[in-house]
C-alpha cells in the first residue's frame, strides 16, 4: 500500500486550485459583483479544505477553514469586496501555499512563516468579527430542507432533528490510500456523530475475506448546521466508490423507507437500527414499512418499471419536483466536467522525459538503418527504411509535442506580480498579456519564468514613470506592461514591453563610463548604448529599490536566456517606451538538422533557420572571397566561411563551394561550406561543462554512421559574419577552442 | 508490525506489536489464519499498538467472528490509546463485548 501518488495527486491538485484562486481574486478586484468568480473562489478554498482534511493536514484545513468563512460572507453579500479584502485573500491563498508545501517537504514552518499565519489569522478573525450580530453564514441550508421543514408537522414527519447518513464504502477504498476512519474524523469537524453504528454484515467469511477489501458501513447521526452538500463533501474522494445517503434533519419517514430500500442489508435489521439510534421511533418505522410493502403490492401488479428514489421523494411530497429536476441537471453538469477531466492525463515529467531520450536514441538508430539501406542500394530495404524514417519522425513529433505547454499560465502569474508591484511603487499600471496559447517545451517554460520576472519588475521600476511625469507628457495616468508571444521562425518570441519612458541613453552612457565599462571616449552607436543595461554590474538607478536597481538583473536575464540558447533584444524609443524581445528555440532535444560538410567533417545547421542554399563558383566567388560579403538579388550578404571559423587545415574545393543562407530574427548571413548532405533529423546532446565557453557550436549530435556532427549555432556564428570581416577577433579568439572540442568528441 | 505469540493453556495471545494497519493486513490476515487454524482461544494484546485502521478494525471484527463460529473465545484486552481513539470512533465497544479499562489519565 502507498499513499504517495494520492499525496502527490493532492498537491498537484492544491497548486492548481490556488493558481485558479488567484486568477479569480484578481478579476474579482475589476468585477466586484461577479457572483461566479466568487463561486469559483470559494470552491478552491472549500475543495483544498476538503482534501486537506482527509489526508489530516489539520493546520492546511484550520487556516483554510477562516477563509472560507469569510468567502462565505462575501458569497452572502454579507461582507463587500473591498480592495483590502482581497488583498488579504491573495495573502491568504499565499499562506495556504506555504502550509500546503510545508507538508509536501514534511518540515515545519519558520518563525517568519507562522508569524505571517497568526497576523493573517487574525485579520480574518477580526473580518468575522465586526459582523457577529448578522446572521451567522450557516444561514443557507439545502434548499429541500425549507421545503420538508414547511411541511405541517404531519403524521409522517419524524421527530428527527439530527442529520442521518447511510454510507457503505466500496472494496476498494483501501486499497486506493483512503482510510473511512479519517472520514469520519473530519466529519466531526462539521458536527457532533450522535450515534454511530458500524456495519460489518459485509463481512465475508474468514477464508473469503481479503484484508485489503473494505467492507466496512456506517449508520450515523449527525448534530450539525452544515449544508447537506458541506457533508457530502466530505466523501468527495471516495463519492464514486461509495454508497451515500444523506436524509436532512426532520425528513419524512418515507425518505428513511427509500434508503432502507436501496441499501443491500435487510431492511428490518436496518429499520432496527434506526430506531436504536434514534433515528426514528418505531412507529414511524412500522408506519413507513408497512405503506412499502403495500406499494410493493401495488407494484407487483403492474409490470412497472422500479420506481426511481426521486419519484417516491415527489410522490412523498418530500421534494417538489422542481428540485428533482435541478438536482438531476447539476448531477448531469457534474458527470459532463468528469468526462472532461477523463480526458486528459497527468503524468510524471520525468516519465515524459525517459520517453523523449529513447525517441532521440531511436532517431538515431533509424539513422544508422537509412545509412546503411543506402550503402547497399538495395530497392525493398530502402523502400523498408524509408517507412520507417517517416514513422519515427512522427514519433518524434508527437512525442515533442508531449512536452509542449502553453505560456499562458506562466504570462497569467505576473497578474499578481504587476498588482502587488504597482501598489508598492503607488503607480497605476496594468499588465496586458496575449499571445498566452503559444506552446513551447516545457523546461523552456519553466525556465522563462525568472527572467520575465525581472524585465517585468524592472519596466514598472524604471520603465514607467510616476502618475505625475505621465499626466505631463500627455500619455493615460494607467500605464501599460504588455507580454506577448508568438511562432517565429522554428522558435518562439516573447516580447515584454512598457508605454513608459524609453531608456535614457545618456544616463546610461554616463553611468556606464563611470562604472568603467566603457573607455570615456567611445564612440558608441545608440544600439550598443541600449545593449548595456545586459552587462554585469550595470545599473542606472540612482537609489536601489527592493525590486530592481542592484545591477544584477539584467546581466542575469540575458545569461538565463543564452543558456536556454536564446537572444535577448532591447528596442526603446524615448518617451515612447521599451521592448524587450526574447527568441527562444522551440525545442531542446531534438531538431530537424541540414548536414554539411567541410572535408571530411561534418555540421549540422538547424532547417528552420535556413532560407536557401546557393552555389559559390568562378568570378562571384572569387568576388565574394575578397570583399567578404555577396550581392544577393541586391542585398548585401555577410558570409563566414566555416572552414576558416574553425581553423581547419584542409584546402577548399577547387571548383565550387556552397552558401547555406541561414536567418536569424531579422537578419541574414551566408555560411560558406564544401557540401551540402541534406536533411537528417538531430538528437542535441549538449556540450559538456568543458565548452561552456565555446562560440559558434552549440551541440553535438551523433549520426546514422556513428560519427559525431557538432550542432552550429547560427546566432553565434551570425555574429561573427556580422562583424567586419570573416577573420575578425572573436574568430581567432574560438579558433583553438573548437578543434580541441573536434578532437575530444571525435 | 510484528505479532507476538504466547501460549498459556488454552489460551494463545497475539500481542499486536506496531501499526495494525492497510500496509500489514495482509502479514497479521495470515498470522490470524494460522492461529484461528489451531482452533484455540485467541486474546489479542493490544498494549503496544500504535496505530489502527479500518482495514484493522475489520480484520478484528472478522477474526471475532470465524473464532466465535468454532466455539472459541476471541478477547481484546489492553486496548492501546489507538485502539481506544478507533472504538470510541467507530462506538465499537458493545461490538467487541471486551471489559475496556481506561487509562488514568485520560478518564
Amino acid at each position: 500500500m502507498d499513499l504517495e501518488p494520492a499525496l502527490e495527486a493532492f498537491f498537484a491538485e492544491a497548486d492548481e486550485l490556488l493558481t485558479r484562486m488567484e486568477e479569480s481574486l484578481l478579476q474579482l478586484e475589476s468585477e466586484p459583483d461577479n457572483n461566479e468568480l466568487i463561486n469559483d473562489i470559494f470552491r478552491a478554498a472549500h475543495t483544498i479544505k476538503g482534501t486537506a482534511g482527509v489526508f489530516g493536514f489539520d493546520d492546511v484545513v484550520h487556516f483554510t477553514h477562516e477563509v472560507e468563512s469569510v468567502l462565505d460572507r462575501v458569497r452572502d453579500g454579507q461582507m463587500r469586496v473591498t480592495n483590502d479584502v482581497i488583498g488579504l485573500l491573495l495573502r491568504n491563498k499565499d499562506h495556504i501555499g506555504v502550509l500546503v508545501r510545508a507538508v509536501a517537504e514534511k518540515r515545519d514552518l519558520d518563525a517568519a512563516q507562522r508569524a505571517e499565519g497568526e497576523v493573517q489569522t487574525a485579520a480574518l478573525l477580526a473580518l468575522l468579527g465586526k459582523q457577529t450580530d448578522k446572521p451567522a453564514a450557516s444561514a443557507v441550508i439545502a434548499a429541500p430542507v425549507d421545503v420538508t421543514r414547511s411541511v405541517p408537522a404531519a403524521d409522517d414527519g419524524c421527530e428527527n432533528g439530527n442529520w442521518h447518513l447511510s454510507i457503505r464504502f466500496g472494496n476498494d477504498v483501501l486499497r486506493g490510500g483512503m482510510d473511512p476512519l479519517s472520514f469520519l474524523r473530519y466529519m466531526r469537524t462539521l458536527g457532533d456523530i450522535v450515534h454511530l453504528d458500524t456495519l460489518a454484515t459485509a463481512l465475508p467469511s474468514w477464508l473469503e475475506f481479503d484484508p485489503e477489501s473494505c467492507y466496512l458501513g456506517f449508520e450515523i447521526d449527525f448534530r450539525s448546521d452544515a449544508t447537506k452538500s458541506e457533508i457530502e463533501g466530505v466523501f468527495e474522494f471516495v463519492r464514486e466508490e461509495c454508497v451515500l445517503h444523506i436524509i436532512p434533519p426532520y425528513s419524512q419517514v418515507s425518505e428513511y423507507i427509500s434508503v432502507l430500500r436501496a441499501l443491500p442489508e435487510d431492511d428490518l435489521k436496518l429499520g432496527e437500527m434506526l430506531v436504536l439510534s434514534g433515528a426514528l421511533t418505531r412507529s414511524e418505522l412500522e408506519r413507513g414499512l408497512s405503506l412499502q410493502s403495500e406499494a410493493a403490492a401495488n407494484d407487483a401488479e403492474e409490470p412497472a418499471t422500479p420506481q426511481q428514489i426521486g419519484e417516491i421523494l415527489i410522490e412523498g411530497g418530500a421534494v417538489s419536483a422542481g428540485v428533482v429536476d435541478a438536482a438531476l441537471a447539476k448531477q448531469k453538469q457534474v458527470k459532463d466536467t468528469k468526462a472532461q477531466e477523463a480526458r486528459s492525463l497527468r503524468i510524471d515529467a520525468d516519465k515524459l522525459d525517459q520517453l523523449i531520450e529513447l525517441v532521440g536514441e531511436l532517431v538515431v538508430a533509424s539513422a544508422g538503418v537509412q545509412n546503411v539501406a543506402q550503402m547497399l542500394a538495395q530497392g525493398h530495404l530502402t523502400e523498408a527504411s524509408e517507412v520507417l524514417t517517416r514513422l519515427v519522425e512522427e514519433v518524434r513529433d508527437q512525442a515533442l509535442s508531449l512536452r509542449m505547454v502553453q505560456i499562458g499560465a506562466t504570462f497569467q502569474r505576473f497578474q499578481r506580480v504587476v498588482r502587488d508591484v504597482s501598489r508598492e511603487l503607488g503607480k497605476d499600471i496594468e499588465l496586458q498579456i496575449s499571445g498566452g496559447e503559444t506552446d513551447l517545451d516545457k523546461t523552456v517554460v519553466e525556465r522563462i519564468g525568472d527572467p520575465l520576472m525581472h524585465l517585468i519588475r524592472n519596466s514598472m521600476d524604471h520603465g514607467i514613470e510616476t502618475t505625475d511625469v505621465r499626466l505631463s507628457a500627455g500619455k493615460p495616468a494607467r500605464a501599460k506592461v504588455m507580454l506577448n508571444a508568438y511562432h517565429e521562425a522554428g522558435g518562439v518570441v516573447i516580447d515584454v514591453a512598457d508605454d513608459g519612458g524609453g531608456l535614457n541613453r545618456a544616463k546610461i552612457l554616463r553611468k556606464a563610463i563611470e562604472r568603467g565599462l566603457v573607455a570615456e571616449d567611445a564612440q558608441l552607436g545608440e544600439r550598443e548604448i541600449d545593449r548595456l543595461i545586459f552587462a554585469p554590474g550595470f545599473s542606472t538607478a540612482d537609489q536601489v529599490s527592493n525590486l530592481s536597481g542592484r545591477g544584477v538583473g539584467m546581466d542575469v536575464v540575458r545569461r538565463d536566456i543564452e543558456a536556454l540558447r536564446g537572444t535577448v533584444d532591447i528596442d526603446t524609443e524615448p518617451g515612447k517606451g521599451t521592448r524587450i524581445r526574447i527568441r527562444l528555440p522551440l525545442t531542446l532535444a531534438i531538431i530537424d538538422g541540414f548536414r554539411v560538410g567541410i572535408d571530411k567533417a561534418s555540421f549540422v545547421l538547424p532547417v528552420d533557420m535556413i532560407v536557401e542554399c546557393v552555389e559559390l563558383a568562378g568570378s562571384i566567388r572569387d568576388g565574394a572571397r575578397t570583399r567578404g560579403y555577396l550581392d544577393m538579388r541586391g542585398e548585401v550578404l555577410p558570409l563566414l566561411w566555416l572552414r576558416e571559423a574553425f581553423d581547419m587545415d584542409s584546402s577548399a574545393p577547387e571548383r565550387r563551394e556552397n552558401v547555406v543562407v541561414v536567418q536569424f530574427g531579422q537578419t541574414k548571413a551566408g555560411i560558406v561550406v564544401d557540401q551540402l548532405m541534406g536533411e537528417h533529423q538531430t538528437v542535441i546532446r549538449p556540450l559538456g561543462k568543458l565548452f561552456s565557453a565555446l562560440r559558434g557550436v552549440s551541440g553535438s549530435t551523433i549520426l546514422g554512421s556513428g560519427e559525431i556532427a557538432l550542432i552550429l549555432d547560427v546566432a553565434g556564428l551570425m555574429k561573427m559574419a556580422g562583424s567586419a570581416g570573416a577573420t575578425a577577433a572573436g574568430i581567432t579568439e574560438m579558433q583553438g577552442q573548437t578543434s580541441r572540442a573536434m578532437t575530444a568528441l571525435g | 508490525m510484528e505479532i507476538e505469540r504466547t501460549d498459556n493453556g488454552d489460551v494463545t495471545e497475539l500481542k499486536v506489536v506496531g501499526e495494525l494497519t492497510i500496509f500489514g493486513a495482509a502479514d497479521a490476515y495470515g498470522f490470524l489464519t494460522r492461529a484461528l487454524s489451531e482452533r484455540r482461544d485467541l486474546r489479542i494484546n493490544l498494549a503496544r499498538t500504535t496505530e489502527v485502521d479500518s482495514s484493522g478494525v475489520q480484520l478484528l471484527l472478522a477474526a471475532k467472528r470465524a473464532a466465535e463460529m468454532h466455539g472459541h473465545s476471541f478477547e481484546l484486552v489492553a486496548h492501546s490509546a489507538a485502539m481506544l481513539e478507533v472504538m470510541e470512533l467507530l462506538q465499537l465497544s458493545h461490538v467487541f463485548g471486551d471489559p475496556v479499562v481506561m487509562p488514568a489519565q485520560a478518564a
